[in-house]
Order: structure tokens, then C-alpha cells, then sequence
């Protein structure tokens, strides 16, 4: 018996059995792989999400402070200063979110107007809706932005991928 | 003497392992549960604090607006200037720039939470003036009480009190309050 158990014990593992756990090993590899890429994606567009928030409230803050109205511009890759229009651009939501995101590996479409504009008393003169995605995740964001006290709210967006984002498709998420 | 040290050195026994692993899984879960109650604990805070700010805000909107404005108005005479889907005017007000109405209700789109309150009146100038536009309907705030979410009730000589109430899905209240001297108004 004694010898029946030490033969078992020194003869290693078969190939089949080798074959076996690397298969398992892959599987479970190619799992977790996946399913951290998935997750790292919407972690790219909650964060874009957010940052884009606080660049709004960073603008508003800076209009309310200095008394000066200022203006906003949505770009690929987050908020900017205006191209155009007579007003000032609001340098602290554009400092704010100055960790912009890699315009490839988040995409913003929006129906804002090119310059969303902050009044010297605090009130957002413009309002929209942002749709934020990534690749690798089906996760669609949504902020809505109203006026005038310029209250955000994000949530789940459920429209089409294409055209211009609608503030309907945008529902309330319960996990935010 | 030599059979303990075989023993010792045969390592742990199935049984031993599994109550380690067992052990061990329930203290990091116990660990996991107390650092994600903390964790939604800051995140409901923080929303306390961005609320109560927002509430404030709201309040603060309402009293400039009432202080531009000749007076109350009695919607029976003087009609709103947007469509209220059934929504309850809660305050009207007749200014230069036409009539200012705050009604309160169910949201025209799924994003906004509760009921909310919306403005109705002519938009703001880049000062915060009353602009001489055609008016804009637009939610003002949302997650209002079903019943008494918005309130502005007399308190005293020309002092008119207004009050929000604020309920959220996970049991989260909060109460705002305002007394704006309307004066000669």
C-alpha cells in the first residue's frame, strides 16, 4: 500500500491532466482580461462623466466670484474655451477637468450650442444634453443639463447611436 | 517524539484549511461590507451638501425673481405664458417683463426624479436680468415632495415664506426654508 501510495505521489501529473489545468487557467485568464477591460471602459465614462460636472459647477463658480459672465465650449475631449462669441472663457472649469480624456477612448456627442454661457450672478444661460461612451462598454452616460441654476442630473442613455442626443432617451439610474 | 515531528511536518490537515478559508473569507467580507456602508455613507453626505446647496440656490432664484416682480398674480387674470401639462401653479408672479410661473408637478422627461418645480417666464440677461424674450418653461429643481415639495405661504406683515421639501427613492429628506421681505409688494 505503502509503496502503491509513493509511486502515485512521485509520478507528477499526467498531460491530460496538464492539458487540463493550462485550458482552465486560459479560460479563466481570458475571463478576468475581458471582464477588466469591460470595467476599465466604464470607468472611462463615469470619470468623463463627472468631470464634466465639475467643470460645469467650476464655471458657474468662477462667473459667480469674479461677476463676469463667461462662456464654455464642449469639444472632443472636454471642456474648452469658446472658438467664438465676445465672452471671456471660464479658465476654471477648463483647469478643473484639466485631466482630459483621450478623445479616442471616450466619445461626447451633444446638443449643446457652441457657447454654453455662464451669467455673472451664477445662472446658466444654455442647456443641453451630453452623451458620454467608450469603446469596450455599453455603458452610454447622459447628462442633462438645465437652466437656469444650471442643475445637472446623469443618468442612462437609452437612444439611438447615431444623431444628435435627445433628453428623452436619458433615463434616471437608480445606482447614481 | 518522532511521530509528532512527522506529524508537524506533514502540514495542515483538509479540515484546518477549510476553517482558515473560512475564517478568513468571512473577516475580509465583514471588512468589505463596513468599508462599502462608509463609502455609500460619504457618497449620501456629499449629495446632502450638493442638494442642500442646489435647494438654497432655488430658494435664492424665487426671491430675485419676487423681488423684480409688481406683485402676486392671480392666474384667473393674468394667464400663464407656457403650457402646464397639469402641473399646480404654486407661484405667480406679474413683472415689467411678463408673468413669472412656478408650477409644480410630474417631469415631462425621465431624467428628473420626483416631482419637480418648473419656472415659466422670460430667461436671463448675462447680468442676471429679466430678459424681454419669449418665456422658457424649464425644470428649476427636481426630487420634490409629492405633497408640499414647494410652498410660499404668508408669515407675518409683507414677509412671505417660502419652503421646499425634498424626498429621495433611498429614504433621504431635506427641508429648505426662506423668508423673503416682499415689502410694499
Amino acid at each position: 500500500m505503502r509503496r502503491f501510495e509513493q509511486s502515485q505521489a512521485s509520478s507528477g501529473f499526467s498531460l491530460a491532466e496538464l492539458l487540463v489545468a493550462v485550458a482552465v487557467l486560459g479560460l479563466l485568464t481570458s475571463l478576468a482580461i475581458d471582464g477588466g477591460q469591460r470595467s476599465l471602459a466604464r470607468m472611462r465614462v463615469e470619470a468623463a462623466s463627472r468631470r464634466l460636472g465639475v467643470g460645469l459647477e467650476a464655471a458657474r463658480r468662477q462667473a459667480q466670484s469674479h461677476g463676469q459672465p463667461c462662456a464654455l465650449e464642449l469639444g472632443a475631449s472636454g471642456w474648452s474655451e469658446p472658438s467664438g462669441g465676445s465672452l471671456a472663457g471660464c479658465l476654471a472649469a477648463v483647469v478643473a477637468s484639466s485631466e482630459q480624456q483621450d478623445s479616442d477612448a471616450v466619445t461626447l456627442q451633444h446638443n449643446l450650442p457652441g457657447a454654453l454661457r455662464f451669467s455673472s450672478n451664477g445662472l446658466i444661460l444654455d442647456g443641453g444634453t451630453v452623451v458620454i461612451a467608450a469603446p469596450g462598454t455599453e455603458l452610454r452616460r447622459c447628462l442633462v443639463v438645465s437652466l437656469p441654476l444650471g442643475v445637472s442630473r446623469l443618468g442612462r442613455y437609452t437612444g439611438p447611436l447615431d444623431g444628435p442626443p435627445s433628453s428623452s432617451a436619458c433615463l434616471a439610474d437608480g445606482a447614481l | 517524539m518522532k511521530a509528532i515531528a512527522k506529524a508537524n511536518a506533514r502540514g495542515f490537515s483538509l479540515v484546518e484549511l477549510l476553517l482558515a478559508l473560512l475564517i478568513g473569507c468571512s473577516l475580509s467580507g465583514l471588512l468589505l461590507q463596513a468599508v462599502l456602508a462608509e463609502l455609500t455613507s460619504g457618497q449620501r453626505f456629499a449629495r446632502v451638501l450638493r442638494e442642500r446647496a442646489v435647494a438654497r440656490r432655488t430658494l435664492e432664484l424665487v426671491r430675485g425673481d419676487l423681488l423684480q416682480a409688481r406683485g402676486l398674480a392671480d392666474p384667473a387674470a393674468l394667464a400663464p405664458a407656457c403650457n402646464l401639462a397639469g402641473r399646480s401653479v404654486v407661484l405667480h408672479l406679474d413683472t415689467a417683463s411678463g408673468p413669472i410661473t412656478y408650477s409644480l408637478g410630474k417631469p415631462a422627461e425621465p431624467i428628473w426624479r420626483g416631482q419637480v418645480l418648473m419656472r415659466c417666464g422670460p430667461a436671463y440677461g448675462l447680468h442676471g436680468e429679466l430678459g424681454s424674450g419669449a418665456a422658457q418653461n424649464r425644470v428649476v429643481l427636481d426630487a420634490l415632495a409629492a405633497s408640499a415639495g414647494f410652498r410660499a405661504q404668508p408669515a407675518g406683515a409683507g414677509v412671505l415664506q417660502l419652503e421646499l421639501a425634498q424626498a429621495w427613492a433611498d429614504g433621504g429628506r431635506l427641508s429648505s426654508r426662506l423668508p423673503v421681505a416682499i415689502g410694499a409688494n
